[in-house]
């Protein structure tokens, strides 16, 4: 059966304070690409036809249709992997925790989490010339422990994000340190 | 030596296979990680419409050539 939440194991208050995807720019140059590729094929028949007197067999036409169904069929389905690659891989956070759902291959598929108090560092870089015109980049965090660092990548407007998670961590620890849980960070 | 053209018609077959394979696994991944909202039922729905258009060249294209008549291959 489909998910009926955003991620396998959503409390019932869990109140979901931001959802991220990639920046649009990311799934426009997939989108580019393959409007490239389905292109690409006329572009090359042309070429074959003005230029040269292959398609005048008929094994030639045969197997070049062949490959044009074959490669359009290939490509359709490599661009829906594409899109679910874009739109599975989600970042969320909520007010008790972040949670990282990677759809990494066909057969792999990660879902991490972890609470907003075990956050120790947030950091965001925006690198390179469209990054820094689209505003989207990458946001860093840290946690304690051996546990490894959250990547948000390629996020829309990732110093926004840094700040939010700021507040919040610093709000979730606040009420924890009142509650006497976190008397020792 | 003289070939069939249907052998490239098996070949096609084969590698059809693989990519019936690797849409079902995407429309099941779509299916049940795709939260059931609008977005992922219109991307699926365009998917299935694109492969339903591809097929029904693909078909017009294939019952169109005489799979019967050879070729021949000149070894040197």
């Amino acid at each position: 059966m489909p998910y009926s939440t955003l991620f396998p194991g959503q409390e019932p208050n869990e109140k979901i304070i931001k959802l991220m995807r990639r920046h649009w720019w990311i799934l426009f140059k997939t989108i580019f690409l393959y409007f490239i590729l389905i292109l690409l094929p006329f572009v090359l028949k042309g070429i074959i036809i003005n230029y040269t007197v292959l398609f005048e067999s008929e094994v030639v036409s045969v197997v070049f249709g062949l490959f044009l169904s074959l490669y359009y069929f290939f490509i359709i389905t490599l661009f829906f992997r594409a899109w679910l690659d874009y739109y599975l891989d989600i970042w969320i956070i909520t007010s008790e925790r972040v949670v990282n759902v990677e759809q990494k291959n066909l057969f792999s598929r990660r879902i991490a989490s972890f609470r907003l108090y075990r956050i120790q560092d947030v950091t965001a870089d925006v690198k390179g010339i469209l990054p820094t015109f689209f505003h989207y980049g990458n946001v860093h965090i840290q946690t304690a422990g051996a546990k490894q660092e959250f990547i948000f990548k390629q996020i829309s407007d990732p110093y926004t994000v840094t700040k939010i998670l700021i507040k919040l961590v610093n709000w979730k620890k606040g009420i924890l340190n009142k509650q006497g849980v976190l008397q020792n960070n | 030596m003289e070939l069939s053209l249907s052998i490239f018609l098996i070949i096609y077959l084969i590698c059809l296979l693989f990519i019936l394979i690797m849409t079902i696994f995407n429309l099941y991944h779509s299916w049940r990680f795709g939260m059931n909202n609008f977005t992922n039922f219109l991307m699926m729905s365009i998917y299935i419409v694109i492969l339903f258009v591809i097929i029904f060249f693909s078909i017009k294209f294939i019952s169109s050539v005489d799979w019967k008549s050879t070729f021949e291959i000149i070894i040197f």
